[in-house]
């Protein structure tokens, strides 16, 4: 097997606020292989944000990052703002959900364009003109020379977001972090954009973590999945191991409360009850328990540690739950 | 069969857009909504579905006057609201009830939960008591699913969930005949999402009301609503049971909504295959000649370029606008 390209160690990241301590991510470890997927999947408040930003230096003034984060062996956690600048939008990329905040308002986009080129490596403006018309290409952007000429706010945000695509590709990173990239689009083109990052990923043997709450688009790009719950990894498996074999109550539950096309709509959606815990406020022991139809006495007490569901070492299906060991 | 409680007929709302310089003034139209027509019964869900710009949020307000149209009828229960004046339609307001997408935007934050969900009351039954209206709105709190003790807390301290919720109670305390729900449950976690659907399933039941959904999650619809009207540019393409837009789409716009959408089901995604629309969408200031999809239609003809598609009724209720119904469209794997 392959070392990872990136590899996550106990990442926690934690805020001081007025309210006090706030965990937003809790010991997350994950790694990531070249030309690999991973999905994370979590609601609003889960850390699935919170994880990439603070793992690329991007931390609020009130955060407190610790655990580690290895990028092709060398320690990028808490690394000099210097070499995290060389490091992002280089050698690793993000996407964000906002096109029209991503991208700068007052700038044409092909000198938002050029520049990463021309900041990143050392290119003279002939040549990164160049690559980025290569690159528009790449990313069905029709009419790419006029698009150039144009600011941001004249583009629909179906081509601000392969705009942006195209931004974090240009230094062809060994990494994309695509933070739903296409959750503020319209179905159409959001289906324009997946058939894209599918090609993408095909063809290169970039490593993505796509983060979103839709698992459909997980079920179509992943080959792995992470689902968070508060701040917390609750299970990890292939992308067939979540859908078709969850072992944790939250991944069921989740997947039995999406409307679905191929469903009977006349049957009830299961629901799960209550809402999501706050981060000030997180339940000792599981952070799941008061939601869960399963919980015990020791759910209550005892935080569950994310083991192997099935006794196999390694990369195989991981679940943070006690029910497991109730079962064996 | 009994006759509709709401009869749309060819509504239209456009907005007038300042084009030209500085001392010729003109005025484009915006055609928002351009001749939509439909049939509501009593307790039925109608799903109007669309992406953004389309026109249904317009097309919602429209309905209930908080846009005025600028063309066509309304009809409530036989009577044309958009001819009525400011007075004769504030007291059609009880029976017509609309709950938007961002449920804190709407409640007022100064208010407590429980006056929010009486103020309905003050205005519409001035007669009741104060202890009348305190136990309607317990009985509401009871009915959507929040603790009546959260009556004298503010809106700040719910939920995204429980807010939407309380938007719910609020619109239902005065018995409305016709909710309008406009993308209620699209800024909601997942988890959260299930719970509102069934909840406003579960009202619909028990209280007979009939629903507008609006909404751009065509899976949402399909679990919630009885007929499905699909919206591009102002204009309806296609409407009919939600069995039949669903299983038997016509329209070509609907087919490539309904493969546009991930499934999540990985095996399923692995072998579909994707029909990829051109996704420069028309501006509607000036919509295309004929037909307003054809320029991202994947099986346009010069056709379509010069008339613009009569509704055709498909069979029972099913009705489309387009040259070609139920035409194959050329896929991408």
């Amino acid at each position: 097997m392959t070392d990872p390209i990136l590899s996550v160690d106990n990442l926690t990241v934690r805020f001081k606020s007025p309210r006090g301590i706030l965990t937003a991510v809790d010991g997350l470890n994950f790694s990531i292989n070249a030309g690999e997927c991973v999905g994370i999947v979590g609601e609003s408040g889960s850390g699935k944000s919170q994880t990439f930003l603070n793992m690329l230096g991007l931390k609020a003034e009130n955060a407190e990052v610790t655990g580690s984060a290895r990028f092709l062996d060398e320690e990028i956690l808490n690394a000099s703002p210097h070499v995290m600048r060389k490091l992002r939008g280089n050698q690793i990329s993000m996407i964000f959900q906002d096109s029209i905040t991503g991208l700068t308002p007052h700038l044409k986009i092909g000198r938002q364009l050029d520049e990463v080129l021309i900041e990143h490596q050392n290119m003279n403006r002939a040549d990164a003109r160049r690559e980025v018309l290569e690159m528009l290409e790449v990313v069905q952007i029709p009419e790419a020379k006029r698009r150039l000429e144009m600011y941001p706010h004249e583009l629909s945000g179906g081509m601000r977001q392969r705009i942006m695509i195209a931004q974090a590709l240009l230094c062809k990173p060994k990494v994309l972090i695509a933070d739903e990239p296409t959750t503020a689009l319209d179905v159409t083109v959001q289906a324009r954009i997946l058939y894209l990052m599918r090609k993408l990923k095909a063809h290169t043997q970039m490593a993505i973590f796509m983060i979103t709450h839709d698992l459909g688009v997980i079920a179509g790009l992943c080959d792995r999945v992470i689902v968070m719950y508060a701040g917390r990894a609750v299970e990890m498996g292939t992308v067939d191991d979540i859908f078709y074999r969850p072992q944790h109550p939250y991944t069921k539950a989740l997947l039995q409360s999406i409307p679905r096309l191929d469903s009977d709509p006349s049957e009830r959606l299961l629901t799960i009850p209550g809402n999501p815990p706050s981060l000030s406020n997180i339940p000792v022991g599981c952070a799941f328990t008061p939601r869960c139809d399963f919980a015990f006495d020791r759910c209550r007490t005892d935080r569950p540690l994310l083991q192997s569901a099935h006794g196999t070492p390694d990369n195989a299906q991981c679940v943070a739950c006690h029910l497991k060991d109730n079962a064996a | 069969m009994t006759s509709p409680i709401l009869k749309v007929e060819n509504l239209q709302v456009h907005f007038p857009i300042a084009t030209g310089g500085v001392l010729i003034r003109n005025y484009t139209p915006l055609k928002a909504v351009d001749g939509i027509g439909f049939d509501l019964h009593e307790g039925e869900t109608l799903g109007i579905v669309g992406e953004s710009g389309c026109g249904k949020s317009t097309l919602g307000r429209a309905i209930i006057r908080l846009i005025q149209p600028t063309g066509g009828r309304v009809l409530w229960l036989g009577e044309d609201l958009a001819g009525l004046n400011q007075k004769a339609m504030r007291a059609k307001r009880g029976d017509l009830q609309i709950i938007f997408q961002s449920p804190l935007a709407s409640l007022n934050p100064r208010m407590t939960v429980g006056r929010i969900i009486g103020e309905p009351l003050e205005i519409f039954r001035p007669d009741l008591s104060t202890q009348e209206r305190r136990a309607e709105v317990e009985k509401m709190m009871a009915l959507v699913g929040l603790d009546k003790a959260g009556a004298d807390r503010y809106p700040h301290e719910f939920s995204g969930g429980q807010c939407q919720r309380i938007s719910i109670a609020r619109a239902m305390i005065l018995k409305p005949k016709l909710l309008v729900c406009d993308e209620v449950v699209s800024a909601l976690d997942v988890s959260v999402k299930a719970q509102i659907i069934n909840l406003l399933k579960d009202i619909q039941r028990e209280t007979g009301v009939a629903l507008i959904f609006i909404s751009h999650d065509l899976a949402v619809v399909r679990n919630i609503c009885k007929r499905v009207m699909v919206m591009f540019l102002g204009k309806t393409m296609e409407i009919g049971a939600t069995f039949d837009i669903f299983d038997r789409p016509a329209h070509p716009y609907t087919k490539a909504l309904l493969r546009a959408i991930p499934l999540p089901d990985p095996r399923l995604e692995r072998e579909r295959e994707a029909i990829l629309l051109n996704d420069e969408l028309p501006s509607p200031l000036n919509p295309p000649s004929g037909c307003v999809f054809r320029t991202r239609c994947p099986i346009a003809t010069p056709l379509c370029i010069h008339e613009a598609p009569p509704p055709t009724m498909l069979r029972d209720d099913h009705k489309v606008a387009c040259h070609y119904p139920g035409k194959d469209l050329p896929t991408k794997q």
